[in-house]
């Protein structure tokens, strides 16, 4: 039964809040801790620990709408819940109300806001509420809360050692997980722990060059680390050069070199140019022909920017039909671009 | 531009197999996934082109179908919902809005049940949460004011308590400009989005509530062009229509680098299936339809309105060609009717997933963006497959049908505008969670 709730939310929590959407049902562990069938405080009714509380009724009104059938487990505790709510009660049982409530539905965002002022009224151990997240994050990698509820810990602790080792593990089974890539991303600028972060990145290409997160990141890194100097960008785009080299149909490292080059610091168009044209001449890699189309509009003589036209009507036509429409539009912007001139 | 016949659908042109993703080098995961979804596609592409005497018009929407699905899920769903509890009313817009735009329309009874249902989801300080008696949140607000304003009734419009909602909006807005989802929640570009729109419908002050947020939006501009959720993360199709269409309701769409975005966007469409992925290099989902498909609405106003200054011969929209957004409508249409309709009703992200409410909004929002281009009083209808696929026109900033977006404006503009009555910016005890520019990481309250 636990099993099939935890595919089911799995499942659908991609649609929570919209933007996040669910993608093939990842293979995450199960592990051991849930709340285990003996620990748990269902049901209320009969727990003497409870016989205080008078359970509040969810109030859907006469005639609901999008009513979900709920278990007895799931309508019983949620009762509670809102009774412990209603009193503001921060307890040692409303802290263990509110695991049961996110073991049920862990998008409760109520459960965890609440769960938060828990903790810090009964200053509580954070370090193994570190833990109790850790746990559930390896069930539910996707969700808002638990991320959100792990960045206030480290945040009240003060405390990232445990963060990056933590981020890589969950990296592991899935190497674009978004909350993931944030949290890190968060820890390095809040904390300022930038070391070995550019060779996370390296060792995460190494695995897959086609990560485009992992290329986000680096990007981020350097930005507030050594910045886009002259001779950084021309170490990152040796880098970038070799993984092209070896999949020259990939997007993501091209989309990072085109970022390097817009930093505008490097004004040599040169050697990327020719980096280009070498792997047009072995072969039609779209993504080559469109970075050239941009050095070509940045170099402004008329001859280049008749070349970049050419090369537009090409790809509409022929290498990149799908985007025609965009490729007519650049061809209309560097035929304006000529005209200015 | 004719597409009678069915050798213009997308997936019957010859070329079809040499747009099969090549690695040109080095196999990984990513190009494995791709290879095995294009493979799927291919399925269901093959399956269509092998009907016997199969004629374009034989593509449809099992519109019927879809909205028995959708009609059902306003009514009770399974257990298996728990998960979504603390998301109701976006089941409800999802539902709502969908059977809207297949041109459904509820019935007095089931419109005051719903009415009354996100009533009980207000909260006594403003907003809306995901379920009575829950805490309230911004996402649930835009979804409960989104679903309020397609019923568009009076009663509908007085659910709503704008000055609450005003005081909810004033409480959740940072220093910088950016918006916590809930009390002492996260912050990410889906708050601003979700806080600018329900205030732009409900007529809440642009200023001073949102002076700072176009600054923080154009941070989360990424070096590919998209924007991300928060300054520095990667480029994503869900939060570039969060940021773009909140920088547009706010009147500041040119403080975006918006060919970038445009050709960030462009390249999101998959020249395979001819749908949208969320990010460079990952799978084509259904539900991109509409988060990537709005944005090019958007900068069609935008750059049409830069190009059209003064000289009309360069007006983008002068040959009938022209007479489309940016991207391949048809292309996406045809993923869209054969790819993602589930025979069970409702649609799906891609072929062999289960269909949903939110995907089959977000699809079917999508489809309507890809059939109807309108600007500077042209419009031009494209159709794939049967003319009764034909959609609602949806809003392209709000995701709500634009006969509703009329009403609703046409309602609120004879009522004041509200001002929060809570100080803006003052509860920046806390610094927000997301990083400005500043050297040490930390905003100054």
């Amino acid at each position: 039964r636990k099993r099939r709730r935890r595919e089911a939310q799995r499942t659908q929590r991609g649609s929570l809040y919209f933007c996040v959407p669910p993608s093939c049902v990842a293979s995450t562990p199960m592990t051991d801790f849930e709340v285990q069938e003996d620990k748990t405080m269902y049901p209320f009714s009969t727990n003497p620990e409870w016989s205080d509380i008078t359970p509040l009724k969810q109030d859907d009104g006469p005639n609901p709408v999008v009513s979900i059938l709920y278990s007895k487990r799931f309508s019983e505790s949620m009762d509670y819940f809102r009774a412990i709510l209603q009193k503001d009660e921060r307890s040692p049982r409303a802290l263990r109300l509110c695991s049961e409530i996110i073991d049920l539905n862990s998008a409760n965002y109520t459960a965890w806001h609440f769960r938060r002022a828990c903790l810090k009224e009964l200053d509580s151990n954070l370090t193994e509420e570190l833990k109790y997240v850790s746990e559930i994050t390896l069930q539910t990698p996707k969700n808002y809360q638990l991320w959100f509820h792990r960045r206030k810990l480290v945040e009240w602790l003060n405390d990232p050692s445990l963060e990056l080792e933590f981020t890589a593990k969950v990296l592991e089974s899935d190497s674009k997980n978004y909350h993931v890539w944030s949290h890190r991303s968060w820890v390095n600028q809040h904390f300022n722990l930038w070391d070995g972060e550019l060779a996370f990145t390296k060792s995460l290409l190494e695995q897959d060059l086609r990560n485009n997160s992992a290329f986000n990141h680096r990007y981020t890194v350097v930005k507030h680390t050594t910045g886009f100097t002259r001779e950084v960008i021309q170490s990152e785009s040796r880098f970038v050069f070799e993984l092209i080299t070896k999949a020259p149909n990939n997007e993501s490292a091209w989309n990072y070199l085109r970022g390097l080059f817009d930093t505008n610091e490097f004004s040599q168009h040169d050697e990327f140019q020719r980096f280009t044209e070498d792997v047009i001449s072995g072969t039609k890699s779209v993504h080559a022909y469109s970075f050239l189309v941009d050095i070509l509009m940045r170099r402004k003589q008329n001859s280049d920017l008749l070349r970049a036209v050419e090369i537009c009507k090409n790809l509409g036509s022929e290498l990149d039909e799908i985007r025609v429409k965009y490729w007519k539009y650049v061809e209309k912007l560097i035929r304006q671009q000529i005209q200015d001139e | 531009m004719s597409n009678k016949t069915s050798e213009h659908l997308w997936c019957c042109r010859s070329e079809l197999s040499t747009d099969r993703s090549r690695n040109h080098g080095l196999p990984t995961a990513t190009s494995d996934e791709q290879l095995k979804v294009e493979e799927s596609i291919h399925v269901d592409y093959q399956y269509f082109l092998n009907r016997k005497g199969f004629d374009e018009k034989e593509l449809r929407l099992e519109r019927e179908d879809h909205a028995a699905y959708l009609r059902n899920g306003l009514k009770k769903l399974s257990r298996g919902f728990e998960c979504l509890d603390s998301s109701r009313p976006w089941l409800v817009y999802w539902c709502l809005h969908a059977l809207q735009l297949l041109g459904e329309t509820q019935d007095d009874d089931t419109q005051l049940s719903i009415i009354n249902f996100l009533a009980r989801c207000q909260c006594p300080d403003g907003g809306f949460a995901g379920g009575p008696g829950q805490l309230a949140h911004l996402a649930p607000t835009y979804a409960a004011i989104n679903a309020l304003l397609s019923i568009g009734t009076q009663q509908a419009y007085d659910v709503i308590n704008r000055q609450k909602l005003a005081n909810f909006l004033a409480t959740m807005v940072t220093s910088e400009g950016s918006f916590r989802m809930h009390e002492g929640g996260e912050v990410d570009i889906r708050g601003t989005y979700c806080a600018v729109a329900v205030a732009r419908l409900t007529r809440i002050a642009m200023h001073p509530l949102f002076t700072r947020t176009p600054t923080w939006i154009v941070q989360c501009q990424t070096y590919e062009g998209g924007f991300s959720g928060g300054p520095g993360m990667e480029a994503h199709g869900g939060y570039t229509f969060c940021g773009m269409a909140a920088l547009a309701l706010l009147q500041s769409q040119h403080l975006a680098d918006t060919n970038r975005l445009l050709r960030w966007v462009s390249s999101r469409q998959m020249r395979y299936s001819g749908g949208f992925q969320g990010r460079t290099n990952k799978l084509v989902d259904g539900c991109y339809s509409f988060w990537q498909g709005a944005l090019f609405p958007l900068l069609h106003h935008i750059i049409a309105d830069d190009l059209g200054a003064g000289d009309s011969s360069s007006v983008p929209a002068q040959e009938e060609d022209d007479h489309c957004w940016l991207f391949n409508c048809e292309a996406l249409q045809n993923y869209l009717l054969v790819c993602c309709q589930s025979h069970d009703g409702g649609l799906v992200d891609k072929p062999g997933k289960s269909p949903d409410f939110y995907h089959t909004c977000y699809t079917l929002s999508g489809l309507s963006v890809a059939q109807h281009y309108c600007y500077n009083n042209v419009k031009k209808l494209c159709v794939v497959g049967d003319p009764s696929n034909e959609l609602e026109l949806t809003h392209p900033l709000h995701n709500i049908v634009m006969t509703a977006v009329l009403a609703a404006n046409q309602h609120f503009s004879q009522l004041p505008s509200i001002q929060p009555s809570v100080c803006t910016f003052a509860q920046d005890a806390t610094p927000s969670d997301t990083s400005t520019t500043t050297s040490d990481g930390h905003s100054t309250a």
